[in-house]
């Protein structure tokens, strides 16, 4: 009796493990048939064929939106968050502080929101289907999360450090550039790959601002719902390679950062 | 002393200026502009599209006038927060989070990747995952008829509830990895204390772990709150809002209005209602963060 006690919690977790792997089921199996259906059987046998289908014409554009689209997001928010979070961390005044309660209040803003006078205005001034300046825009609403977890992780370093090179003459962009962003890198990787992960799958945007030949794999991946009688297979394993990116990126980051991604760390400050 | 300080300044305004730049450009000028914008007439075609004009409040007050459908999709984005946020995301991570403590490490880590997995694949691909799921035809139908239930899809006569299923089981992992750190923080001693003083499961759960994890658990809903009411991707392919308006909640509503109906103007009014209610939940995480201490950055 007591032995089946101690083991219930495991009994139930590992049930409830087994049911959320049902939605990946069919996706994971029906990627690797012939024709797949929205049945599970009777797809045809195994095959591999459709994953290199996938890599040509429309599907590999699509993901190479995606890939601008993140990229250049996580690079701008990185450096440019990093850069602002320097002296919000190091120098203590009154506008600092009122700089931090800003940023805080826009992570809490809606970007569905804004949308409508941001899609007028990328019309207005013929912005519209431009993969740069949707990155702007998405830059925009990644930053005041981003700059926000790179404050914590610069207030982490001690100011001593910095306090010598100063002595030397050293300025601050110098003592930025050579000893802080050295100490830096893995949370600099954390608002780096938070930063893609998001922007990676981010459907809302693109799907206004960017048409046609400049959609990225999520605005491409919804005009499939709802599509009966297609070979299933193939978006399916397009589904699954589409997936794969954020997935390995946060295994590498766990591995190399830690548990946890700082993700709770970063957001109770 | 001087010198040094104009020197500070120069390099904070240099350091900050992209940043401040960026985000007046792409997000303050956009919420002024939603402001703006909803006292006009303005439409993506026809005749207001080019030359709109100043019409007051009359967007709110056709906005607020009964039939609407906004009272329909504030019931709705409810629902939808309490069913997959509240019970689906905090409630169910808070559970898993415990039991998981009790569990041996291969359970734990398993079960932990696939939760983790559903969460980080891109929102549009989860969607995906539980239409065809729920479709007819799909994996639940042919589930249920094997073991002799028939099934008629649940995105046409429970749409809210597929929705709702959809977020919890894409959104449970944030809460879950917010609720596990916190837990684990909890000197384990404490709470054998309380087990050898003869209180029970229950009383150890309420009187101990909860009043600890009081701030967590404040932060977390307060965050899956903002992140669940302006939620649209996931019902938007799902069910479009549909069938009819029947899962048309706050988001889609605003959407349908400004890109399907053309009403741009009419639109930003939905997306006032939208950015407010926002506000007011990003005021209430500065004020638990600042009782915190967590926003005291700078020492």
């Amino acid at each position: 009796m007591t032995a089946l006690r101690r083991r219930l919690p495991a009994v139930i977790v590992s049930l409830i493990g087994v049911l959320f792997l049902v939605p990946f089921a069919w996706l994971v199996v029906v990627a690797f048939q012939q024709h797949g259906t929205l049945e599970l059987s009777g797809g045809g046998s195994f095959t591999l064929d459709h994953f290199g289908q996938v890599l040509h014409g429309g599907f590999l554009s699509a993901l190479g939106n995606s890939l601008y689209l993140a990229g250049g997001t996580m690079v701008a928010t990185t450096v440019i968050g990093v850069l602002a979070a320097y002296p919000l961390s190091r120098f203590q005044s009154r506008t600092q502080r009122y700089f931090v309660y800003v940023l805080v209040f826009l992570t809490g803003l809606p970007v569905v929101a804004i949308i409508i006078p941001t899609y007028d205005f990328f019309v207005a001034a013929d912005f519209i289907n431009s993969k740069f300046w949707t990155v702007w825009f998405m830059t925009a609403t990644a930053l005041p999360f981003g700059t926000w977890i790179a404050c914590s992780f610069i207030d982490a370093v001690p100011r001593e450090l910095e306090e010598a090179s100063w002595i030397d003459g050293m300025s601050r962009w110098g003592s930025l550039l050579r000893i802080v962003v050295p100490l830096i890198v893995p949370g600099m990787c954390v608002v780096a790959v938070y930063t893609f992960v998001n922007a990676w799958g981010e459907f809302f945007i693109p799907f206004i601002l960017l048409q046609s030949q400049n959609a990225p794999a999520s605005v491409t991946m919804f005009s499939y719902f709802g599509q009966y009688n297609t070979n299933y297979s193939e978006i399916a394993a397009f589904a699954l390679l589409y997936s794969l990116p954020p997935v390995a990126l946060y295994l590498i980051v766990t591995r190399w950062v830690g548990q946890g991604f700082a993700l709770t760390g970063a957001i109770k400050g | 002393m001087t010198g040094l300080f104009a020197g500070r300044r120069v390099t904070a305004i240099t350091m900050t200026a992209p940043l401040v730049v960026i985000v007046i450009a792409f997000l303050g000028w956009p919420i002024v502009w939603t402001l703006a914008l909803s006292l006009t007439n303005k439409a993506i075609t026809g005749p207001t599209a080019l030359h709109s004009s100043f019409i007051g409040l009359a967007n709110y007050k056709e906005l607020f006038a009964s039939g609407s459908g906004l009272v329909h999709s504030i019931v709705l984005s409810l629902y939808y927060l309490v069913a997959s946020a509240y019970i689906g995301q905090a409630l169910f991570g808070f559970l898993l989070a415990y039991l998981m403590r009790r569990c041996p490490y291969p359970v734990r880590a398993v079960v932990g990747s696939i939760v983790v997995v559903s969460w980080l694949i891109p929102e549009i691909i989860a969607a995906w995952m539980w239409f065809t799921l729920l479709s007819d035809g799909g994996t639940l139908q042919q589930a249920l008829h094997g073991a002799g239930v028939g099934y008629s899809t649940w995105l046409i006569s429970h749409p809210m509830i597929s929705v709702s299923l959809a977020n919890s089981w894409r959104g449970v992992a944030f809460s879950f990895l917010l609720f596990s750190a916190a837990l684990s923080d909890i000197p384990t001693d404490l709470i054998e204390a309380a087990q050898v003083d003869g209180a029970n499961a229950w009383r150890r759960l309420s009187k101990i772990i909860v009043p600890m994890l009081s701030a967590t658990i404040l932060v977390d809903l307060v965050l899956i709150t903002l992140g669940t009411l302006n939620d649209f991707t996931l019902i938007f392919a799902m069910t479009g809002g549909g069938p009819g308006t029947s899962s048309t909640v706050l988001s889609v509503f605003m959407y349908q209005q400004a890109f399907v109906s053309f009403q741009l103007a009419y639109g930003t009014a939905i997306a006032v209602v939208l950015l407010a209610v926002g506000a007011v939940f990003a005021v209430v995480y500065i004020r638990i963060l600042r009782r915190q201490g967590a926003l005291q950055v700078a020492r």
